[in-house]
């Protein structure tokens, strides 16, 4: 057997699983010397394979990587001897929403969303390893912006960001209103 | 659409509202506690409802109270802008309220479902686990290259030059002791009651200002002398217990 009989989806999968961590794009298209189209037809056939695996396939902004099944949530966790972590404050859950829908987003655009301070409830998120800050707004004072991290798609048993429900249009398109403002 | 379209149903709510997190989520919960849309209820029946809250607090961070009172401040130009006689155009029908915080409450809302949606997915607890990364492999064996002893020796001195640390010298006054302190006071103090100043010499330096007050409160302690300041900041006049001075003079 060499290595290329074994077929994208199963060199992609190899890669993800020896990782452990999320893996560019890039680097995957480099490594297993594919173009574009054959990664997403690989991605694709990955995701299919997963569950026969017990595993689930995780997107996050252009990285990749394998985890066990949400719905085995409670034998790895009996297997590994975890404990679930202390339950969110609501003031947390509300931030982290509004981070998930509106990043990269300033700890001021959340707090004109929440109209209270929500300095604590963002510091509570990225002890958790939910929110890190991915950039700075190119503005005076140059504000940090926030985003959510692979770790948040995990905590929740997302598979990517598109798996959360979609927000009313109008208020969707108010966001962008206010955006465009 | 009237504002004050339904003061009757709202009257009738029963508010019941606890720990709230900031005027939004106040506001937004005194609307849904009368199961009408955010778009249908007017906010000017509730802006009293919201007032009486706003001061029923007390002991609320500075902060908190301040958001509070710019959502107050709006609802209260919101029912004075309804209380106002109105042009008479009719207005287009089923519009909602031409007002930010009608807007900023529903952008509220809807992110206070999606939190909703986030808690009940944290009480499944369904997470998905990504394994532990694995250990760095060790680095590539790197090269050894042949040397002689000597230009090792010269490396190994030049290294050792840098790492070694450059001798100080710190000259330090030399330290009275507490208890050379004390024998020098109570010597000073035979002739009788002193000033503290006359004590510890008019030359003193700040160290033995310190040591020669402490040896001073360590006498007092000891009942040896007895001190007398009358009014703060001044002078101290220290004065020996006859009896006492002469049995530390005796243990000298």
């Amino acid at each position: 057997m060499t290595e290329l009989s074994f077929d994208l989806a199963a060199r992609l999968g190899a890669l993800l699983f020896v990782s452990g961590e999320p893996v560019e794009r890039a680097e995957l298209l480099g490594h297993l010397g594919c173009d574009d189209t054959a990664l997403e037809a690989a991605l694709a056939e990955l995701r299919d394979r997963c569950p026969g695996l017990g595993l689930v396939l995780i997107e996050h902004s252009g990285t990749y990587q394998l985890a066990t099944a949400p719905d085995l949530a409670e034998l790895i966790e009996a297997f590994l001897g975890l404990d679930r972590p202390a339950r969110l404050s609501a003031a947390a859950l509300e931030t982290l929403a509004i981070v998930a829908y509106r990043q990269p987003v300033t700890r001021a655009e959340i707090e004109a969303i929440r109209g209270v301070d929500s300095s604590a409830a963002l510091q509570t998120l990225v002890a958790r390893g939910l929110v890190e800050p991915v950039g700075r707004l190119p503005t005076v004072g140059q504000p940090i912006q926030y985003g959510t991290t692979p770790q948040f798609l995990q905590a929740f048993g997302l598979a990517s960001l598109d798996e959360l429900p979609e927000l009313p249009p109008e208020i969707r398109e108010r966001l962008f209103d206010e955006n465009a403002r | 659409m009237p504002v004050d379209a339904r003061p009757a149903r709202l009257a009738d709510c029963p508010i019941t509202v606890e720990g709230f997190s900031g005027p939004l989520d106040l506001l937004l919960r005194l609307v849904e506690e009368c199961r009408l849309p955010v778009t249908q209820l007017s906010l000017v029946a509730v802006t009293d409802q919201f007032l009486a809250h706003l001061a029923s607090l007390d002991d609320v961070p500075l902060e908190l109270v301040a958001d509070f009172t710019v959502v107050a401040a709006r609802l209260v130009a919101l029912k004075a802008r309804a209380l106002l006689p109105r042009p008479a155009e009719p207005e287009p029908a089923g519009e909602p309220e031409p007002d930010d915080l009608v807007r900023q409450l529903q952008i509220y809302q809807a992110f206070r479902d999606v939190a909703r949606e986030l808690r009940l997915r944290e009480q499944r607890g369904r997470r998905a686990y990504a394994r532990p990364s694995v250990p760095p492999l060790p680095p590539a064996r790197s090269k050894v290259v042949a040397l002689e002893p000597a230009v090792l020796l010269a490396a190994l001195r030049r290294w050792h030059r840098r790492v070694e640390p450059h001798p100080a010298t710190l000259r330090l006054p030399p330290v009275i002791s507490l208890r050379a302190m004390a024998r020098r006071l109570l010597s000073r103090l035979r002739g009788g009651a002193r000033t503290f100043r006359e004590l510890v010499g008019r030359r003193a330096d700040r160290r033995e200002l310190a040591a020669g007050f402490l040896a001073l409160l360590l006498l007092i302690r000891r009942g040896t002398v007895q001190a007398e300041q009358p009014v703060p900041f001044g002078e101290i006049t220290v004065v020996p217990r006859e009896r006492h001075l002469r049995e530390a003079a005796a243990d000298d």
